[in-house]
């Protein structure tokens, strides 16, 4: 046992080092990010939320059910028609200087917080949903992470967790892998404790919420083909209990154990994408889309940016 | 994906007064699964407010919350496709119970409230 433990402290020791970003890289992630709050790909009509919506399409005036700091604070002025269209610009504008990486002290709290209270007013409906909620701690994150370094440097201290200046400035980043790797633990521990630890064992139930997301599919649209498709996923779930408790355990243990994204670029590139596929698979079967979650897993754990300037470096230094 | 996976689950799904459905997306904007959420937001308030369990809730108090989430849907704007091509004059709340059998999947209806729809 005890050999087993020394394995595991060593392996952990040549991993988990904050990751080294480089300008281009710092600023491309930047980018992505920024065009995540705006643009999502995919079938838009078929999800009740996508991303910031655009002026004119955010009719929300009212606050029926207060979720969140809602509770707090009225927010129904978000949605009138005369605030709405300046909030998004005011988010526009400031992605600029942070796409620039300028006074990300400033801008990021800003367009965090401005981010968490239109998706908290839109939370605020009676019908709460989680697929905004990556990409608002993902900012939250990045704000805090370019804020706390400024209260040690006012101090005349170093920050602890990022010594160097490359560490101060790949802090924001680092901090945005450790925010996605902590939402994907949370959902794998919070599916422990409320199955108590059965989760995979009841998996082959699952057939029971497909035939309800089927079922609601066609009372949402009258022109929806997909309920012939699932006949025969939803035959071979009750068929086979073992082989869906194999192929759906398996994005569980990818969530509960995502901390180990951290580990170093190549783990992060697995987990992105199996992370990636399990919600492509659950998109599929179930109409669950998550697409801030796609998105975000794309650009910063399979991240082709990071992998595509190593790609090209090394191709010049063998040219 | 569900933290919690059940063998019996519930949706909802609103009805003309011709026994067709009513699709939600073209009448309201939202998903049927959106409908179910917005309408146990409505119990939980109706919960809160009489101060009773989910077990002692009475049907009057299910179609209590259901008028309240019909009310809230038909305070939109009615200028959809939908709405100018087949307006609805009366619409009824329908929750469908499914269950995973060992002969398969089974379902239950059981209509929520009827409400007519104001001009």
């Amino acid at each position: 046992m005890k050999r087993v433990i020394d394995w595991i402290c060593a392996w952990a020791g040549r991993g988990f080092k904050p990751f080294v970003f480089c300008r281009t890289e710092r600023f491309l992630l930047r980018l992505l990010t920024a065009s995540t709050i705006f643009f999502l790909p995919g079938p838009g009509e078929d999800l009740d939320r996508r991303s910031l919506p655009e002026p004119g399409k955010f009719d929300l005036t009212s606050q029926p059910h207060p979720n969140g700091i809602a509770h707090l604070i009225d927010l129904s002025w978000i949605g009138e028609p005369n605030i709405y269209p300046k909030l998004y610009w005011a988010i526009a504008a400031l992605c600029v200087p942070y796409v620039f990486g300028l006074g990300l002290a400033i801008v990021l709290p800003l367009i965090a917080g401005l981010h968490i209270l239109i998706f908290t007013l839109y939370q605020s409906q009676g019908s709460i949903g989680h697929d905004n909620q990556i990409l608002s701690l993902v900012l939250l994150g990045q704000a805090v992470a370019a804020l706390l370094p400024l209260f040690w440097t006012r101090r005349g201290k170093t920050f602890p967790p990022a010594s160097t200046p490359q560490q101060l400035r790949d802090y924001v980043f680092n901090v945005s892998l450790q925010v996605i790797a902590a939402c994907y633990v949370v959902a794998g521990i919070s599916k422990l404790i409320k199955s108590k630890g059965m989760w995979v064992w009841q998996t082959p139930d699952l057939v029971v919420e497909m035939v309800k997301t089927n079922d609601q599919r066609s009372f949402t649209k009258a022109d929806d083909p997909r309920g012939a498709e699932l006949v025969d996923t939803i035959a071979f779930m009750t068929d086979h209990p073992q082989m869906t408790r194999m192929l759906l355990g398996g994005g569980f243990f990818l969530e509960l154990f995502a901390f180990l994204l951290l580990y170093n670029r190549c783990w992060a590139l697995a987990f992105g994408v199996g992370l990636f596929g399990m919600h492509k698979s659950i998109h599929w079967l179930m109409q669950l889309g998550f697409p801030e979650n796609e998105q975000l897993l794309l650009i910063y754990l399979v991240n082709p940016v990071f992998w595509g300037l190593l790609i090209a470096h090394r191709l010049n230094r063998f040219s | 994906m569900y933290s919690g996976i059940s063998r019996q689950q519930h949706y909802f799904f609103l009805e003309k007064a011709d026994g067709e459905p009513a699709m939600t997306r073209p009448y309201f904007g939202i998903s049927a699964s959106s409908l179910k959420k917005i309408y146990h937001s409505h119990l939980g308030d109706l919960r809160n407010e009489l101060d009773k369990d989910t077990e002692d809730l009475t049907p009057e108090d299910y179609a209590r919350a259901g008028d309240s989430l019909i009310a809230q849907l038909l305070e939109k704007d009615r200028d959809s496709k939908a709405w100018r091509e087949d307006p609805l004059e009366e619409i009824r709340l329908v929750r469908i119970d499914i269950a995973r059998k060992a002969d398969g999947i089974a379902r239950e209806r059981t209509d929520i409230t009827t409400m007519e729809v104001p001009r």
